[in-house]
């Protein structure tokens, strides 16, 4: 079984981060992994996306056609991507941010109001946390502390002072996704 | 042995993976996809007691290449597209000289200066000579970043044992994604190169040279190299199949196309329909021959590709006929989806009689 997970947003919100950070934590939990950036014009003009596969044999495609969990990060990456979801997938969205229209798509969405999560746990602009937490809550078979031990050692020295701040946010969305009912 | 890096970009473990492998020199300037390779090496080569050096121009990188080359040092050059187009001329002076180098190419879309996402498009260039004169390069085509290292690796090793360039024909794909590999260790002492221009004062003169100015001379030139190519289309065909056994029809792709249509064929098997994977890792010399063994019990092969059909022709050369061969294509920097190449898959089998 492979899951293909893409993280979608502005350049600057940390999609790459995200997406690497998954990465790492799969890759701890004893999944095989590819993680593909968009390095394109897209990246350079301020949308950004990355792509995460992971599963338990050699994985096949890095490009994920019909994503089993896309996290949305801007209304821009919802209107792009949220239709491509498979049916039984989910979208993990910034509710702060992206105020769809519901019903639209085929897949589950799962809104968080990760701006605000964020800004609870000292600096709103780490909502990118709150989603990745979601995530590994919803998604249930990537430890939290596989994402910390990533986290840790991922982090640029540059934001170390985030750091308490980014686990918190992993916390918070975790709860979110753990019982998505609790969450709309 | 080997050691455990957990995920290195495609980029980053090749150039890890030359390292190792000896190379102690790298010539080029900068492009993307690929500028991962020489980031690394300025980073890393001084440090192991190797030159790194960022040329004027591709032309200037290549020749440095050759000069490297001809002084017995494990020398490679990494550029894409349109920096490869400026090597050429230089890659058939080395063939020629009988220069032992390794030259990594991540393609990008092109013609002209093109884009700056994935493709396909320097198939023809690679493996029919993409510069002057009767020669060829072995091409090597990895598809996933474990295979990019254990390749990049074993390049300068076959680039020694035939005294020919070596390229490795990737694509940004491959260049800018991750995986969690494995890098072997670090060769030991390398056998001296008893043609190498190492400076005088070791008996007779030794000279490196493409010109050969008298017909029969510059002939048994080229009947010589030939010869090497003939030892390489024995020794040194690779490819990877992938569920042909029982298969109806094939998908024929080669580098990045292949794990995409790998899934695609995954997804086609879960559907019902008998369909495998034809993967030429080796594009020159090319596995005609196991095409050939397996086109006689196929219904059909589809070929794939990131470009508008190069490869597919030394598909048909292998096939001979013996089974109708197809094409798909997306070029410009687009990359098929598994779902695109599923509804090819579903289109040609149900048109199977």
């Amino acid at each position: 079984m492979e899951y293909g997970i893409m993280i979608a947003g502005f350049g600057g919100q940390g999609v790459l981060f995200t997406g690497r950070l998954l990465a790492e934590a799969a890759l701890l939990s004893g999944y095989q992994v590819t993680w593909y950036p968009s390095y394109g014009p897209e990246q350079r003009g301020g949308t950004c996306n990355c792509s995460v596969v992971i599963g338990h044999g050699p994985i096949g495609s890095p490009v994920i056609d019909r994503p089993d969990y896309l996290l949305i990060l801007n209304r821009p990456s919802w209107e792009r991507f949220a239709h491509d979801v498979d049916a039984e997938g989910y979208v993990i969205y910034n509710s702060d941010v992206v105020k769809p229209s519901l019903g639209e798509i085929s897949g589950c969405p799962i809104p968080i109001p990760a701006s605000e999560l964020a800004a609870e746990a000292g600096d709103e602009r780490v909502a990118n946390m709150v989603l990745f937490g979601a995530f590994l809550g919803l998604f249930g078979q990537i430890p939290t502390d596989h994402a910390q031990r990533s986290l840790r050692s991922l982090i640029s020295p540059k934001y170390e002072n985030l750091l308490n701040i980014d686990l918190k946010c992993i916390d918070l969305g975790y709860g979110y996704g753990k019982n998505p009912k609790d969450s709309t | 042995m080997t050691e455990s890096m957990g995920l290195m970009k495609g980029n980053e473990a090749m150039a890890e993976a030359a390292l190792r492998a000896g190379c102690r020199a790298y010539f080029g300037y900068p492009i993307t996809p690929q500028n991962e390779i020489p980031d690394y090496m300025a980073r890393r080569l001084p440090k192991r007691g190797g030159i790194f050096l960022q040329a004027e121009s591709e032309v200037a990188a290549i020749n440095m290449v050759y000069g490297a080359g001809g002084a017995g040092v494990r020398v490679m050059t990494s550029s894409s597209s349109p920096g490869i187009s400026l090597m050429q001329e230089g890659l058939s002076y080395i063939a020629c000289a009988e220069i032992p180098c390794v030259i990594i190419n991540m393609v990008r879309s092109g013609p002209g200066l093109g884009g700056i996402l994935p493709a396909q498009g320097d198939y023809f260039q690679a493996t029919k000579g993409g510069g002057h004169g009767d020669y060829k390069l072995l091409v090597l085509a990895p598809s996933t970043v474990q295979e990019a290292v254990d390749i990049t690796y074993e390049a300068f090793d076959l680039a020694d044992k035939y005294r020919n360039p070596v390229m490795i024909l990737g694509d940004g794909l491959l260049g800018q994604m991750m995986e969690s590999v494995r890098l072997p260790k670090p060769v030991g002492y390398l056998e001296e190169k008893p043609w190498a221009t190492t400076g005088c004062g070791y008996g007779e003169p030794r000279v490196i040279n493409s010109l050969y100015i008298e017909g029969p001379i510059m002939e048994e030139r080229i009947r010589r190299i030939f010869r090497k190519y003939a030892q390489m289309e024995q020794d040194e065909v690779r490819w990877e199949e992938y569920l042909t056994e029982d298969a109806e029809l094939l998908v024929a792709a080669y580098g990045s196309t292949a794990r995409i249509a790998k899934t695609a064929v995954a997804r086609a098997r879960d559907k019902g329909m008998a369909i495998g994977l034809f993967r030429p890792i080796s594009l020159y010399p090319f596995p005609y021959g196991k095409l050939r063994e397996l086109a006689g019990r196929l219904k059909g092969i589809l070929t794939v590709e990131m470009s508008m059909g190069q490869m597919v022709e030394d598909i048909k050369l292998g096939v001979e006929g013996a089974c109708p061969v197809s094409f798909y294509g997306r070029a410009g920097g687009m990359i098929p989806t598994p779902g695109e190449i599923l509804t090819q898959i579903e289109a040609m089998w149900s048109r199977l009689p």
